[in-house]
């Protein structure tokens, strides 16, 4: 649970004509973490691929591009097919009916922009009544011809000798040549931009139909084609997909001799397997021939890591597998994030609507999603709904940004809560209400972070104490530190009475009194800064100077704004809750006048909620896993290990 | 004295949108620039999100400072 997989290192020594079986057993065992060999010296080099490697890429590239042209992909649920036969008649089949169907799409496809094109060129001249050879071949006129939005004006002014003539959205202007400055001139000024005429002859308005009617011809074409391609799609789907797969398992083995290294006569495969699977392996591959397993000495530093967790914890191993592989030979955070984070995201949500709904959303989502990133985190956040609806339930006691017993004081006697606005009385009463006892959350944030790093330094003192018995001490040297700031943030705390001052008392009242007064800072006659509290950071402080380095008590500051960092668990509570409770006004002065407003208010109401149930989310998820990975795992998390990855699984290294 | 309470309270506005304003400028480049380094190279995610949210500590001192101005914790 808090280690990865123990892992032995084997070795797999054969002679080369055994190199086959070997690659099939191994393959289908799914056991082994090869290890490439990369080397080469004089009697044993990098493998070469098994002979039958050639063809079965050159039938995975036919097969690739056959399914990009068949759009394969497209198929919501291919059946699937057991290869028979000879896969290299079938392929070549398939890819000449293929290949002409699609030859012919893409001709079609050609001719069809070029088309467009020409349409797009003609179209303007066919607004005018002129066919196209009067626009060229003049000596004394000058021809303009384009687009412009009105009607030409003061034409008249500057040349009379002119013909205009206007359609929709062209115009052509025909004047002497002397007058082609100055009529350029105006027209550019009333938004004219000119268009050059297309090389034909003829009267445009006929040739624009004629291409038109072409156009439709093609498209028509076009869709026969794509209605024989979709026919081809259906039938030969489920072969295409299934070919695919078996040809890229095919290949996997045939190259994994690259990674192999052979001699002249033999081969040698270097792996890692399971400690508590090595048996089995041996008993597979005792039934091949001379091959011959060895375990042999392991360094721990190139082990790969396979993260052994129980089910239900098993989900938030993608998060650690995002932040870095943990190495392996150091403890595995897996459960402690499984808990710490729908902890801190129910803390920060905590609203027993918002929660119930992300549970059964959840639930309900985890029962069709498949195996993937994106199930482990709706596995996350339903969790997280559970804690909501706990914390939403007894410590908040609200749901959906109302509290269930209204708060009504003094200066806030029309407060909001279900038994008040909505007549609907829950009897569960509210130990905090979040905008009303801020100082109570921070508070309640800053045990947390003194908890959750106090683990981190625990794993961290494990981590080192193997490896190096002073960076151990180090890391019970923070502990120190940080249970000491604990406690002169505790202490100022207890400066007020009720809940500041409970906590103090009930974690430190065995606290010998007596301090350091310091009025600046409010440490002040009743609660001064206490003497132990001091003795516990400068005692820490003072073995990590020996221990770590003399420059590491600058950290301890560092420290203190990781402690108060926390105090972000509160402050997106409160965001929410204020949010909520701002909506929730709305709504109810929306509704307040009764009859068909309440129809009014219920659809604003549905839109809010859902606008906080996201967002509040998104927030609440974020701010979580980074006080995980920032805060948490910096503490002693070193990472950077190899993920355990079988032969037999998925792709193998890409080059 | 009122002119006090207007005073400690600019003091403390000022504080926070300087500390605000520099942790947000920080944390953009070197968030910009982990972006990109993490397109190349997915594994920097783990050192790319630490460098990114290292300036917090700016605005959590300024957090502190603005505490103690307002005198209410």
């Amino acid at each position: 649970m808090l280690r990865p997989e123990p892992m032995s290192r084997v070795l797999l020594v054969g002679p080369r004509e055994e190199l086959d079986e070997a690659i099939e057993a191994l393959y289908g065992l799914k056991l082994v973490h090869v290890v490439d060999y990369r080397e080469e010296d004089e009697t044993l080099k990098m493998g070469k691929p098994l002979p039958k490697a050639a063809e079965i890429s050159e039938n995975l590239i036919k097969m690739r591009s056959i399914s990009t042209i068949l759009q394969s992909q497209k198929v919501k649920s291919p059946p699937t097919m057991d290869i028979v036969g000879n896969l290299r008649e079938k392929i070549a089949a398939l890819e000449i009916n293929i290949t002409e169907e699609d030859l012919n799409r893409k001709k079609t496809d050609a001719l069809l922009s070029d088309l467009d094109r020409q349409i797009e060129d003609l179209s303007p001249f066919a607004e005018l009544p002129l066919s196209l050879d009067i626009y060229r071949g003049y000596e004394s006129l000058a021809v303009f011809v384009g687009r412009i939005s009105h009607h030409i004006e003061g034409i008249d002014e500057v040349s009379p000798e002119r013909e205009v003539f206007h359609g929709e959205h062209t115009a052509a202007v025909f004047v002497p040549k002397e007058k082609a400055e100055a009529v350029r001139d105006l027209l550019l000024k009333q938004g004219f931009s000119s268009l050059s005429v297309p090389d034909a002859a003829g009267d445009p308005k006929a040739k624009l139909d004629g291409l038109l009617a072409e156009r439709d011809k093609r498209r028509r074409r076009m869709a026969e084609i794509d209605e024989r391609l979709a026919k081809l799609r259906e039938r030969y789907a489920g072969f295409v997909i299934a070919a695919e797969k078996q040809l890229g398992v095919e290949i996997e083995k045939a190259e994994a001799p690259l990674r192999f290294a052979t001699s002249e006569h033999s081969f040698v495969i270097d792996g890692w397997i399971p400690s508590a699977k090595f048996d089995d392996l041996h008993a597979r591959l005792g039934g091949l021939g001379s091959i011959f397993l060895s375990k042999v000495e392991g360094k721990d530093d190139e082990a790969p890591t396979l993260l052994r967790n129980s089910r239900p914890v098993r989900p938030f191993e993608s998060f650690i597998h995002l932040f870095s592989t943990p190495s392996y030979k150091e403890l595995d955070p897996t459960i402690v994030l499984s808990l710490v984070f729908p902890i801190f995201f129910g803390f920060m949500i905590g609203d027993a609507g918002y929660g119930a709904v992300w549970l059964v959303l959840g639930i309900i989502a985890l029962k069709k999603l498949d195996k993937g990133g994106f199930r482990d985190l709706v596995f996350a956040v339903t969790l997280g709904g559970f804690f909501s609806l706990i914390f939403g339930l007894f410590l908040y006691g609200e749901a959906f940004g109302m509290p269930f017993i209204a708060h009504v004081t003094a200066d806030n006697p029309h407060a909001m809560g279900w038994d008040t606005s909505m007549g609907i009385h829950i009897p569960i009463a509210s130990v905090f209400h979040k905008l009303e006892n801020p100082v109570e959350l921070i508070l309640l944030s800053i045990i947390a972070a003194f908890i959750h790093l106090g683990i981190g330094f625990l794993f961290g003192f494990v981590n080192e104490w193997r490896r190096n018995k002073k960076h151990g001490i180090a890391k019970l040297s923070w502990l120190l530190i940080l249970t000491g700031l604990f406690m002169v943030i505790m202490a100022r705390a207890a400066r007020w009475p009720g809940f500041g001052r409970e906590l103090y008392t009930t974690l430190f009242g065995w606290v010998p009194g007596g301090g350091l007064t310091l009025d600046a800072l409010g440490f002040m006659g009743a609660n001064p800064m206490p003497f132990a509290a001091l003795a516990l950071i400068i005692g820490g402080i003072v073995i990590l100077i020996f221990t770590e380095s003399a420059l590491a008590p600058v950290e301890v500051v560092g420290l203190f704004a990781n402690m108060m960092s926390y105090s972000r668990l509160a402050g997106v509570a409160m965001a929410k809750a204020a949010t909520a409770e701002a909506f929730n006004t709305i709504v109810f002065t929306a509704a307040a006048p009764g009859g068909a407003y309440i129809a009014v208010g219920l659809v604003l109401a549905v839109v809010f909620h859902m606008i906080i149930f996201f967002l509040g989310a998104v927030s609440a998820g974020i701010q979580a896993i980074r006080l995980n990975y920032v805060e948490f795992f910096l503490k002693f998390f070193k990472g950077n290990g190899t993920m355990f990855r079988p032969f037999g699984t998925g792709k193998a290294t890409e080059v | 004295m009122v002119a006090d309470v207007g005073m400690v309270a600019i003091s403390a506005m000022m504080t926070m949108v300087g500390t605000g304003f520099a942790t947000a400028w920080a944390e953009k480049v070197v968030g910009g620039a982990a972006v990109g380094a993490m397109a190349e190279k997915p594994e920097l995610f783990a050192r790319g999100l630490t460098m990114m949210v290292l300036p917090e500590t700016i605005v959590i001192f300024g957090l502190l400072i603005a505490f103690f101005l307002v005198g209410k914790i």
